[in-house]
């Protein structure tokens, strides 16, 4: 479906991109380069503005006075390869930071504490699933205190209640068990 | 006395019980996640962006300037107290104020910020009263073609503006361009990007869009991040009130940063922190205790405070009267008018008298509000300080689910919640600036709209752009603040010579 001389060139430019990126791995002195922040963001662009041009590879282009519904997108696309190639080469030339390191724990406990609202909600209703996700998200934190958790459970419990059910008028349930 | 007339209308609006109570709730939510390090204005509004659907406009939008001036009051009280600035606006105050508090001063610290940000605040909206009206009746006069340098002009501060860099702001507006084109073409009535998805065929939903990365990609990065809180909070020792001598050296400063913040704020460019740091060293010059700066001196909090609450106002104007948001909770604003339907731009204050002028008026009135809120609560709102990450973050995400859901029962717009919120926490992994993002997904469809008006009047023509003189000034403007600062750093380079690469 993709012809043109811009959709390949596109894709060099992604292509040689990542291979940089790969090559670094075997020499350590680019290797602080290439994984860089920027030049992981800058790959990054690159693979949205190629993933763009294929999925939309297939809508018809037009002309700049008659443009197909292709036309922008494809725009859109190349545009987004190229930004991403200029901020991957500006970071290959200079010296940069690697991505932040960040903590596992709190960083997965709390969207497992979001899952838990989801399944008690439909097993349970509303306040049942508030309480799961609070106790869920309390074990993520670095010094637990029950007592906080106590006043965050009922400041919740009384804002979703009060916004949701009453002020929105939200077909949801408060309690209702459904096993 | 035009104007005059439409402000009073605007207080019979701003004045109703219900509006006034969404005054307070919104100055309360506002002072409070101001307050609490991590949570600003932008989260919190994308936060109750479910609301556009149930509650009528007016109501909404008094709630969310609320939000937007109470959290300018409650971050100072995080930089004064913590040490933590919410954002780079309170840099200074943090700087300068959390020095007062450690001698002891933190009530007269907060007191100044208090009372300063209320001056400020309102001569900021005092500004906004009159300023509106000549900029909409010069706005009104663009055709197509202007309008559309306008937009390109307002891409471009977003982009440049918000972001480390101009080519990361540029590379989320394109992002957000590209999501605003899911959906079905507006032409052909192709679908684009659904996936084979019918939910998908109106387009994205920029709520969605907003929620997911200002409050789910906020969450997660939040968490991600390994530097925590330091317990270091300072407790309110003396009386939360102004000496004789303190209300000598404060009003001026708080004069002087309101004067320069609010035009700056004002200005496409402006943002919040250029003027807070002019206003910080404008004091430290004219200061007759220039030592004391750097160990506490109350000038230092007084004048940038004032300042980073009148450019607060300052930014109201172009978003109010021209549709360019230039901060990220403007952009978000934004959003709720395309949920309402709402077009803004200059003939918003036509359309809507009565939403505008009940806003700029409600904004007098929770001034007000949050002047009486904060200097005697302010060690409740301390306390606020102590409520652990991990739950406060739990609860930002259950409100943000149960509101995407609420709104329109619908899986698919979860999903894409949590996509977009894995995206959003991505950009922040790399430092990319999610603000353009809603921004293009906004004003994209309008921009191409305009462009292709103006190319029906010009037949054609691509010239139009350069021969109006406005849009020709405008697309220059814009030229000149993507290409400046690369070429002033060149020019510096050249200019060091082989300096530089010694040094290296």
């Amino acid at each position: 479906v993709q012809s043109g001389l811009w959709f390949w060139g596109a894709n060099v430019i992604g292509a040689v991109s990542a291979l940089a990126a790969l090559a670094a791995i075997a020499m350590p002195h680019l290797r602080r380069r290439m994984f860089s922040q920027d030049y992981l963001a800058g790959l990054l662009f690159q693979a949205f503005g190629l993933l763009a041009l294929w999925i939309g590879g297939a809508l018809a282009l037009g002309t700049a006075v008659r443009m197909g519904p292709g036309y922008v997108p494809r725009l859109l696309g190349f545009i987004l390869v190229g930004l991403g190639a200029v901020i991957s080469f500006q970071a290959a030339m200079a010296e940069s930071v690697g991505p932040e390191r960040g903590k596992w724990r709190p960083f997965l406990l709390v969207p497992a504490a979001v899952l838990a609202f989801a399944i008690v909600f439909n097993l349970a209703g509303l306040i049942p699933a508030i309480i799961a996700t609070i106790l869920v998200a309390t074990l993520g934190g670095d010094d637990i205190k029950w007592g906080q958790t106590a006043i965050s459970l009922t400041f919740l419990i009384l804002l979703c209640v009060g916004v949701f059910k009453y002020a929105l008028n939200l077909p949801m349930p408060l309690f209702e068990l459904k096993v | 006395m035009d104007t005059l007339a439409q402000l009073a209308q605007g207080f019979a609006v701003a004045l109703t019980p219900v509006n006034l109570l969404w005054a307070l709730v919104g100055v309360t939510l506002g002072t409070a996640v101001g307050v609490l390090p991590g949570v600003g204005p932008a989260l919190t509004i994308a936060l109750l962006l479910p609301l556009t659907y149930k509650v009528d406009a007016t109501g909404v939008f008094i709630l969310f300037a609320g939000i937007y001036y109470g959290a300018m009051y409650g971050g100072s009280t995080t930089s004064i107290l913590l040490n933590t600035p919410g954002e780079s606006a309170t840099i200074v105050t943090a700087l300068e104020g959390h020095k007062m508090a450690r001698r002891g001063r933190a009530g007269a610290a907060l007191a100044t910020a208090a009372i300063g940000s209320f001056v400020a605040a309102t001569i900021g909206t005092i500004g906004l009263t009159f300023v509106a009206k000549p900029i909409v009746e010069l706005a009104l006069k663009f055709g197509p073609a202007e309008y559309f340098a306008l937009m390109v002009l307002a891409f471009v501060t977003v982009s440049a503006v918000l972001g480390r860099s101009a080519i990361r702001g540029l590379a989320s507006l394109f992002l957000g361009l590209f999501l605003g084109l899911v959906g079905m073409d507006t032409l052909t009535g192709q679908p684009r990007f659904t996936f084979g998805l019918p939910e998908l065929l109106d387009g994205i939903n920029v709520i969605v869009v907003a929620v997911g990365l200002f409050a789910v990609g906020e969450s997660l990065h939040a968490l991600w991040k390994r530097s925590s809180l330091t317990s270091d909070t300072l407790t309110v020792t003396d009386s939360v009130w102004l000496t004789r001598q303190d209300w000598q050296r404060s009003w001026k400063p708080w004069l002087r940063g309101s004067a320069i913040g609010f035009p700056i704020g004002a200005l496409p460019a402006g943002g919040a922190e250029i003027p807070t740091f002019a206003s910080y060293y404008l004091e430290k010059k004219l200061s007759r205790h220039p030592e004391e700066f750097g160990h506490g001196a109350i000038e230092g909090v007084a004048g940038p405070e004032a300042a980073n609450n009148a450019s607060a106002a300052g930014v109201l104007v172009p978003m109010l009267t021209l549709g360019l948001p230039t901060s990220a909770t403007a952009a978000i604003m934004l959003s709720a008018f395309q949920s309402y339907g709402i077009q803004p731009g200059p003939l918003l204050l036509d359309n809507q008298p009565q939403l505008v002028w009940g806003l700029i008026a409600s904004l007098y009135i929770g001034n007000i509000m949050l002047l009486v809120l904060n200097l005697p609560l302010v060690g409740l709102w301390a306390k606020a300080l102590t409520i652990p990450p991990p739950l406060m973050y739990a609860g930002i995400l259950v409100f943000a689910t149960v509101g995407i859901w609420g709104a329109s029962q619908s899986w698919v717009d979860l999903l894409l919640l949590y996509t977009i919120g894995v995206v959003g926490l991505v950009m922040r992994l790399f430092d990319f600036p999610a603000a353009p993002v809603i921004v293009g997904m906004v004003l994209g469809p309008i921009a191409e709209q305009e462009f292709r008006r103006a190319l029906t009047v010009s037949q054609g023509d691509l010239t139009i752009f350069l021969t109006k003189p406005l849009s020709a000034t405008l697309l220059a403007l814009a030229v000149i603040l993507i290409a400046a600062p690369p070429a002033w750093r060149l020019v510096r380079r050249l200019r060091a010579g082989p300096v530089q690469p010694a040094l290296r």
